[in-house]
């Protein structure tokens, strides 16, 4: 009998109990595997003394196991934080979170609107100069080219008119001395 | 049937079964379903288990709580109502192992400092003998969970290798194999632990 085997045939004596003569005749001739069954049998000894001591776990005589079941935590979510907690942090919280929407709307919607007129003058006629009180000349008409919001700024707004803006643009010198001519870009 | 043998069935009475199966009564009533909330020695059998796995009363009793619920919930599904036993163990080990898992998770840590000097294999002295079992119980917890599984069931629970195939859903054979390998794994660990070993 090989080694292995002896040990096969030892865990399941300790098992089963069964007798074993050809296992005992092995274990005679081999020091090597009394010593595996004796370190078998400490290791159960101790496992069976742990089985005594934890026999009584369950029986203080304790009360009875609420039987129900327990909701399982939910995960984080923004409602949980947000409406958590006192009604003035509440209040604040959810007052902070419309603040910052609106304010982001605020940012956001100028922008586009420039950009729409930008793009809506770009290749419109408008009227240039603008008198002090801010109404419009028909004196000059420049038309504009390009969509760039930078190269203008809006310089009033008629009240008598409200559907008219009139910008102020950058001049840019395209031409040089040689021709004597300008051209408002 | 006695309900204190091994695999006797608790009987249905007319015992309380503490507001549980009120909470049922709009659903389909099931027999077994009054069979594990009647009883309280299976729930103590459950909590006992699940201690002998988790180490920890509270834990344990948590895992037993979550295995019977869910048990009742899902006892239509109990083929064979003279399995019950194994049926209900194989859903409270799975509980202690999700139990088991939740703990890791929070960072809780069980484990029991152990002092470097006794001799294991010759401890004697019943201070010596509580160090090794102590360290014998941690050191369970570090074999690979079918071993851990396998001789918890055996060793604490006395359970038949049969039995224990049908409550981890595998065979006898394999069950059998996972025994020794545990076995010489744990007295491999033992011996890391202690390098003196056999006095």
């Amino acid at each position: 009998m090989i080694c292995e085997d002896a040990r096969r045939r030892l865990n399941r004596r300790l098992d089963e109990g069964s007798a074993d003569a050809e296992l005992d005749r092995h274990l005679a001739s081999c020091a090597t595997c009394r010593t595996y069954t004796a370190r078998l049998q400490l290791l159960a000894g101790v496992l069976d003394e742990i089985r005594v001591e934890t026999e009584s776990v369950a029986c203080d005589g304790g009360e009875p196991l609420n039987l129900q079941v327990k909701a399982r935590p939910r995960r984080f979510a923004w409602g949980d934080r947000a409406f958590a907690g006192p009604l003035a942090w509440r209040a604040a919280r959810v007052a902070a979170a419309i603040a910052i929407v609106l304010g982001a709307l605020y940012l956001v919607l100028p922008l586009r609107r420039s950009s729409r007129v930008a793009e809506n003058v770009s290749s419109t006629t408008v009227p240039a100069a603008v008198g002090s009180h801010g109404a419009p000349h028909d004196a000059l008409g420049v038309t504009l080219r390009g969509d760039s919001a930078e190269r203008f700024i809006v310089a009033a707004r008629p009240s008598s008119r409200p559907d008219v803006q009139v910008f102020w643009l950058y001049p840019a010198i395209r031409d040089s001395e040689q021709t004597g001519r300008s051209r408002v870009q | 049937m006695d309900e204190h043998e091994p695999n006797a069935s608790p009987t249905l009475g007319n015992e309380k079964t503490s507001g549980l199966v009120g909470s049922h009564q709009r659903e389909k009533p099931n027999p077994l379903r009054n069979r594990f909330a009647a009883s309280p020695s299976v729930r103590q059998r459950l909590v006992r288990v699940a201690y002998r796995f988790l180490w920890n009363r509270d834990d344990a009793e948590d895992a037993a709580q979550e295995a019977l619920a869910v048990a009742i919930a899902k006892s239509g599904k109990l083929r064979d109502s003279e399995k019950w036993w194994p049926w209900l163990c194989k859903i409270v080990v799975r509980q202690c192992h999700l139990q088991g898992r939740r703990k890791l998770r929070r960072g809780r840590n069980d484990s029991w400092a152990m002092p470097a000097s006794a001799n294991v294999w010759a401890a004697s002295i019943p201070a010596e003998r509580a160090e090794v079992k102590a360290l014998v119980r941690q050191l369970l917890g570090e074999l690979p969970r079918r071993q851990h599984d396998v001789l918890v069931l055996r060793h604490f629970e006395e359970m038949p290798f049969e039995q224990i195939a049908e409550v981890l859903s595998i065979s006898a054979a394999t069950a059998r194999v996972h025994a020794q390998q545990g076995r010489e794994r744990l007295m491999e660990l033992v011996l890391r632990h202690y390098p003196d070993g056999l006095g």
